[in-house]
């Protein structure tokens, strides 16, 4: 009863802070000027197009300015830029927060919609396919070889390990993608060096998506490489830290199997901070990797966020913004949820 | 003699060298019997009472040495036949720092039970039963047993890992600084628990600390120990009333007592280096009673009356 009190309480401050983080990316947008200025110009774009059209048909300049006047007044009542930005904007988030994503403004789907929710149901797919998979498989080689490396913790084979990984830890995710590209797709014309598909795509459902496959494996290759360091080394130090506790050496002087001590007495109080790393780096990767799908080609939410911040499309970027945030909140929910399951010193 | 330990040596490889901890200490336990091992920290107690349970770190190297428990050559078994036959099930320990010796997420009851289970292969319902009457025998409520380790005192864990220690009903129990966590009414209550255990049980301790005026309390024999060698060893009451090792003087000398007119005083200098021990007796820099060939020669095991001391003094 008191956990569930505890842990809707929770739930609410997470709201909380999903609600501020949209206050702030509109404050920030509205109070620079920069969404001002954005609209502007679209309104001016628009303007520009119209008097070409029109100079066709309207010989009176007068008669023009005057139409073009009228027009700039509709676009201005449409885009809310007869109005201060905190009248406009927090609309926005009322919008949002109700689920509604509204549309882009000039960014559109590969179908050609532009409503933000067709735009990320494409894009979501991709970067899973990618950077989840990538960090599920760095992930779990992480956790396998951190717990090997702890066991066997200052022989060679740790050291080796330990310097190999930090290398991995310190590489450059798209300085690897290029070198990666250039060695592996160009020199040896293993992989294909970037896109999705190969043009003209399979017809072949199977045959697709074993292209598709095939031309993930390469960003997939260096999302992993790249990160798995990482990986080993943080799960290695937890592991090492709780290994050296007292109550695991009471836990062998009791005669306890060095199997049962591994899982009861280490792994299971290790646990929560690993879990920590890997469920928060699951939402994170929902929100693609920028430089890798950049390098690679590849249309993800990395990408998606890219272009809007290029194309100054307010409602993708704000809309956009929520969904990362609303992610994590969610992810960091279940977390806590998890963390009383797994450590009963954690009671809120 | 349940337990005679002969000439156990140890050294700890350390970035600066080799470190002796332990050098030949040799000493017998017969059932039932209490050794009280005395000495400042860093003077090797805590590597015996681990050499015993074969858990010494893996930078420890075991030079020299036997041990026999009722026949049986501790060090000399197989690891996995030592985990079966005596580690826990004939030896047991409680150590240093109960604060940290219980597992944080599992309940306490259950890490009680665990050897019953993993050890005499017990039906958990069994075990767990076992376990209360455990958790009853050292004055706790048989409610803790759905505790976790952080719900619960300092001396309610110091009880919770001696139930431990007793579960499989062992003959030895070494206790390394059972108490020095905790308040001293509290070290009262557990000195007086191990007591009661001990006859109830006819236990032999081990029982490890640096304050000899605790280990008098509980021990029926006592050993002194000094830059990991037993300087003295003899019964309690001769090595109290009547010391013969200067270590084991001056150590009487610098406890404060109420009823002397006469202020406690202290060792000069400090522990030696044990990575660079000084040369002949290692206690010879601070000692008042130093001779010529202290400095010289490693100093022999000699009787004097009841005790045995490893001092140049009592060589005739």
């Amino acid at each position: 009863m008191i956990v569930g009190k505890k842990l809707a309480l929770r739930g609410i401050t997470l709201l909380g802070v999903l609600f501020s983080v949209l206050l702030l990316v509109v404050v920030t947008l509205g109070a620079t000027g920069l969404s001002d200025n954005m609209l502007k110009a679209i309104v001016s774009d628009q303007l520009r197009e119209l008097r070409t059209s029109l100079a066709q048909t309207i010989r009176d300049p007068l008669e023009l300015e005057k139409v073009l006047e009228q027009r700039r007044n509709q676009l201005y009542d449409f885009y809310g830029l007869d109005e201060p930005w905190y009248n406009r904007l927090p609309d926005l988030i009322i919008r949002v927060l109700s689920l509604d994503l509204g549309s882009a403004r000039n960014l559109k789907s590969f179908s050609g919609s532009s409503k933000v929710s067709d735009i990320v149901l494409e894009r979501l797919p991709n970067t899973i396919l990618l950077v989840t998979t990538a960090l599920i498989i760095s992930g779990l080689l992480g956790l396998y070889f951190g717990v090997k490396l702890a066991i066997k913790a200052g022989t060679k084979f740790d050291r080796f390990f330990s310097y190999l990984s930090s290398i991995s830890y310190a590489l450059p995710t798209w300085w690897l993608g290029i070198i990666f590209i250039l060695l592996l797709a160009f020199q040896l014309r293993i992989f294909p060096p970037t896109g999705m598909y190969s043009s003209p795509p399979p017809s072949d459902n199977l045959l697709k998506f074993l292209d598709l496959l095939w031309h993930a494996s390469l960003p997939i290759l260096t999302l992993v490489v790249a990160s798995i360091g990482g990986w080993i080394y943080s799960v290695r130090t937890m592991v090492l830290n709780v290994a050296q506790e007292d109550f695991v050496t009471l836990g062998r002087a009791k005669g306890l199997k060095e199997s049962t001590i591994m899982k009861r007495y280490i792994i299971r109080v290790a646990a929560p901070p690993i879990l920590t790393g890997l469920i928060l780096g699951l939402a994170g990767s929902l929100g693609g990797a920028i430089l890798t799908e950049t390098v690679f080609g590849w249309p993800g939410m990395g990408r998606l966020y890219y272009d809007a911040i290029l194309a100054l499309d307010e409602n993708v970027i704000i809309a956009l913004t929520f969904l990362f945030t609303l992610i994590y909140i969610i992810a960091r929910f279940i977390l806590e949820a998890l963390y009383m399951v797994l450590d009963p010193r954690v009671r809120y | 003699m349940m337990l005679e330990l002969k000439d156990l040596t140890v050294n700890y490889l350390t970035d600066r060298g080799r470190l002796k901890a332990l050098n030949k200490v040799s000493f017998s336990l017969s059932e039932g019997e209490a050794l009280g091992v005395v000495g400042e920290s860093g003077s090797g107690k805590t590597t015996l009472g681990l050499s015993l349970m074969r858990l010494l770190p893996k930078n420890a190297e075991l030079l020299e040495g036997k041990a026999i428990f009722n026949g049986l050559d501790i060090f000399g078994l197989l690891e996995e036949e030592f985990r079966r036959k005596i580690r826990w099930k004939k030896i047991s320990m409680v150590f240093q720092g109960a604060m940290n010796s219980l597992n944080p997420v599992i309940k306490v009851g259950h890490q009680v039970a665990e050897p019953l289970i993993e050890h005499e292969n017990l039906p958990k319902p069994e075990a767990y039963r076992r376990a209360e009457e455990a958790l009853e025998q050292v004055g706790l409520n048989r409610q803790v047993f759905h505790c976790y380790p952080h719900e619960l005192s300092g001396g309610m864990k110091q009880r919770i890992v001696i139930a431990m220690a007793l579960i499989l009903s062992p003959k030895i129990v070494i206790l390394d600084e059972p108490t020095s966590a905790l308040d001293v009414s509290i070290q009262a209550q557990i000195i007086n628990l191990l007591k009661k255990l001990k006859w109830e049980l006819s236990l032999s301790f081990i029982f490890i600390t640096h304050d000899i005026s605790l280990a008098s309390d509980i021990s029926d024999r006592i050993a002194v120990v000094y830059a990991g060698e037993i300087v003295e060893i003899g019964p309690s009451e001769d090595v109290l009333l009547n010391p013969k090792h200067p270590y084991t003087k001056e150590l009487l000398e610098s406890i404060p007592r109420i009823t002397l007119d006469k202020l406690p005083s202290f060792i000069a200098g400090s522990p030696p280096d044990m990575v660079d021990p000084p040369k002949g007796c290692k206690f010879h820099p601070r000692c008042p009673e130093v001779m010529d060939i202290c400095y010289r020669e490693e100093p022999k095991d000699f009787t004097v009356s009841k005790q045995r001391v490893r001092c140049w003094l009592y060589n005739d």
